[in-house]
């Protein structure tokens, strides 16, 4: 018992560390992305290529005094950036990283995902609202909305998926993917939730929640320091997540691209990781090249485009699978 | 470099041939101002994108059904493989259940040997139904 307890241990501290690095450096390779954009350099002072920034700005949140509001309510203040930072560690349970390679092989896997993204709406809502701040509260309100509206067309793209796949063990999704990959017969489905993701996240061009340039800051305008770097953790591992989503239901998880002998020398999760990264590189590129969306915008694009386009799409891989006995 | 100039379209290319010196609209007008992107409208059809995608969807779906057929195979032969071992297996499970069943007796037998009128292995239960153990070593699954 004990033996399982320390192996279970070790194996979440093995899990969580390389995580919370490729955020921080996530951080880094955005700015560095956007720069390179917009023919500029990014950081390039602290350490060769910047490299140690992301440490930098770490340690500075770290050491900054937080501030707490006076009329915040304290517990839950203090508590919602703790709850935004776990759901985004917890969901990493389930993410199969090779074949085998994963925490917990839920059979009910992509139910646990989709409890704990919807989960991660409720930080959103506590935070602003135990700020007692009017733009926070306005912030999250925005913020929620749009989670929760995107929310319902990724859960359909996920069902297509789930029809073609038969089960909800993301092992075993990606193991239905030898034959091809996903995003061969579904590819519009793959764009709309690559869409959905981005909504998901806040993210460009979908982050006027927290727009810089014309708002305040969002949900999490009176965070300082730790508060204010747990929300950001979790926004970027959120990402991470999102983007490993993708790549378990549309680009064949740790699959090769090609069913080459050389190809399995190598290891699964270096394919995994190659696919991962191109998808985060997407979010930023994305962010770079396109305008941010007006909200009646967004909120037709959710509900009026993509809702009933995923539908659609999950009658008609449906009528497929059953016209032509394929159904597994 | 003016469009006019550029393009030779109509319309004044320089001060010097207004026919009067003054201001106001060359001689036939200004020319137009171009205000709209130019958009290319080259590139494939609509309807080819639409059948190339068709054939790329239809191509895909084929193979997600050979897919699923080769794991459905799969499933069912691994079921026939566990029903040929079942009898093997429940064997098994039954003489591990025996002896584990005689091990937690003699547990008991000398946990309660003090208490008088205590009978060994005595249902706690008032319904004759056998049940199965709730806890401990002897259950399947432990």
């Amino acid at each position: 018992m004990t033996f399982f307890f320390l192996t279970l241990v070790l194996k979440i501290v093995v899990l969580t560390i390389p995580l919370l690095l490729g955020v921080a450096f996530l951080v880094l390779a955005e700015r560095k992305v956007l720069a390179s954009m917009q023919r500029r350099k990014g950081p390039n002072v602290v350490g060769i290529f910047g490299i140690f920034q992301p440490i930098a700005d770490g340690l500075k949140l770290v050491v900054k005094e937080p501030v707490l509001p006076s009329s915040a309510n304290l517990v839950i203040f203090l508590f919602a950036p703790v709850l935004t930072f776990l759901l985004s560690q917890v969901a990493w349970a389930v993410i199969p990283f090779g074949d085998g390679l994963v925490l917990a092989d839920l059979n009910v896997g992509l139910l646990y995902l989709f409890a704990v993204s919807s989960l991660g709406v409720y930080g959103i809502i506590t935070a602003g609202w135990s700020s007692n701040s009017k733009y926070a509260f306005l912030g999250s309100l925005r913020s929620a909305a749009q989670m929760v509206s995107y929310e319902v067309s990724i859960g359909l793209i996920l069902i297509t998926v789930l029809l073609c796949t038969g089960s909800l063990n993301l092992s075993e999704v990606v193991r239905a993917q030898t034959h091809v990959w996903f995003c061969v017969p579904l590819f519009p489905l793959l764009v709309m939730f690559f869409i959905s993701c981005l909504a998901e996240t806040n993210r460009a061009p979908f982050d006027l929640p927290e727009a810089e340039a014309e708002l305040v800051a969002g949900y999490n305008v009176e965070y300082s320091s730790m508060g204010f770097a747990l929300f950001f953790l979790g926004e970027y591992a959120n990402m991470i997540v999102m983007g490993s989503l993708c790549t378990l239901f549309f680009l064949g998880g740790w699959l090769p691209p090609f069913d080459f002998v050389a190809f399995h020398w190598i290891p699964g999760i270096f394919w995994f990781g190659l696919k991962v990264t191109f998808f985060l590189f997407c979010f930023i590129w994305v962010r770079a090249a396109f305008p941010r969306y007006r909200y009646d915008q967004l909120m037709r694009l959710g509900w009026k485009v993509l809702l009933p386009l995923s539908l659609a799409w999950v009658v008609l891989v449906s009528g497929i699978l059953l016209s032509f006995d394929y159904l597994p | 470099m003016t469009e006019a100039m550029l393009r030779g379209q109509k319309g004044l290319a320089s001060v010097k041939d207004l026919p009067v010196r003054q201001d106001g609209p060359p001689p036939g007008g200004f020319p137009p101002v171009r205000y709209a992107r130019r958009i290319a409208n080259s590139g494939p059809s609509g309807l080819a994108v639409v059948l190339f995608s068709s054939v790329v969807i239809g191509w895909g779906m084929y193979q997600v059904g050979q897919g699923n057929l080769h794991r459905r195979t799969l499933k069912a032969e691994k079921i026939a493989a566990r029903q040929a071992i079942l009898p093997l297996i429940q064997a098994e499970e039954d003489a591990r259940f025996v002896r584990e069943k005689k091990k937690f007796m003699e547990e008991e037998a000398k946990i309660m040997a003090n208490v008088p009128g205590w009978k060994v292995g005595e249902n706690v239960y008032n319904s004759g139904r056998w049940m199965p153990p709730s806890t401990g070593k002897i259950r399947a699954e432990c």
